[in-house]
């Protein structure tokens, strides 16, 4: 790989939300394997504890706390919790996400809301929640997951793509922000990743022609299946040590980057003309 | 092209800026109009410009 390494993350406090699953798990593990000390958080009680689990023989510290990362309060206490608890927080890694299946014209604002609240005002509390502490030390790392539907437009998924555009444009206003300070903005547009999104997807399509939840969960995994979360984890925690700017995860997720600045009207066609 | 003259375009923010000069330039073109904005008086202007265009 190219670019040389300037961060180790050896002893490093890193809070991770999303982290009972998916990227978020892979990410935990490639962390726990450098020696990071992890305060990691999820929705998902059970999947929290599975994580803290696997990366417990790593000997680093962990811990954990239920969170509902839409919900900006419960983030902060959090948060602060972390920062008294750890001492500091080096990095924070903006993970959790959900997916909805919905057809534009007939999506409620509820399910709009529900994505964007998770997913891009997830995203929001998380920085919001630790930047003043970083600019404070004039040290820190932000890492913010959008997706390569934050590069392109999906159908069905209007929604998600909404959320994934704001979290790329919010986190590539705030790394301007922050050029003369020593605290880095990373935003990560991972391609299809072999994770559970998929399957906790709301699904909100009917009528005539349209797939119903089994097969669009089944087409959907399928072209999920191209990088594993381990393997997205290892990326990311590359990108980190290398103060990467933009981290894209797999060969499709680069694919997509350059076609669609050659093609920006045509390309999002071409990749839905089934 | 599109045909414009005789379509209906629903415009809103169109007491000023970009959506005053789109209503304006699709009169230009034919088209009728449903304006919406929250400052009305910048609306009632727009409306008084279309009107004074279309003579």
């Amino acid at each position: 790989m190219r670019g040389k390494l300037v961060t180790d993350l050896n002893n490093k406090i890193v809070a991770l939300t999303g982290a009972g699953s998916g990227i978020g798990l892979g990410t935990a593990m490639a962390l726990a394997r450098r020696g990071a000390h992890l305060a990691l958080s999820d929705i998902n009680e059970e999947g929290l504890n599975e994580t803290a689990a696997m990366v417990g023989d790593a000997g680093g510290k962990v811990t954990t706390q239920v969170l509902d990362v839409s919900d900006e309060e419960a983030f902060n206490v959090w948060a602060d919790s972390v920062i008294a608890d750890y001492g500091r927080v080096d990095v924070v890694i903006n993970n959790a996400g959900v997916t909805l299946a919905a057809i534009g014209a007939e999506q409620s604002h509820d399910d709009l809301d529900w994505v964007m609240s998770i997913n891009f005002r997830g995203v929001a509390h998380g920085t919001r929640a630790f930047l003043p502490h970083m600019l404070e030390r004039n040290s820190g790392h932000v890492v913010n997951i959008s997706s390569v539907f934050g590069l392109f437009g999906v159908p069905a998924q209007s929604a998600y793509c909404a959320s994934k555009f704001a979290v790329r444009g919010y986190s590539d206003a705030i790394r301007v922000e922050l050029r003369n300070s020593n605290v880095q903005m990373t935003v990560v547009h991972p391609g299809g990743i072999s994770t559970n999104i998929a399957n906790h997807a709301r699904f909100r399509m009917q009528g005539e022609g349209v797939p119903d939840r089994d097969a669009f969960v089944a087409n959907a995994n399928k072209m999920l299946s191209r990088t594993t979360p381990a393997k997205a984890g290892e990326v990311i925690a590359r990108g980190i040590e290398k103060n990467k700017p933009r981290v894209l995860i797999g060969g499709d997720a680069k694919y997509i980057d350059i076609m669609q600045r050659l093609m920006p009207a045509r390309f999002p066609l071409m990749m839905s003309s089934n | 092209m599109k045909q414009i003259t005789g379509r209906l375009a629903a415009v809103t923010g169109a007491a000023s800026g970009i959506g005053r000069a789109t209503a304006l330039a699709l009169a230009a073109e034919g088209a009728k109009f449903a304006l919406a904005d929250v400052d009305m008086h910048g609306l009632e202007e727009t409306s008084n410009m279309l009107e004074q265009q279309e003579v």
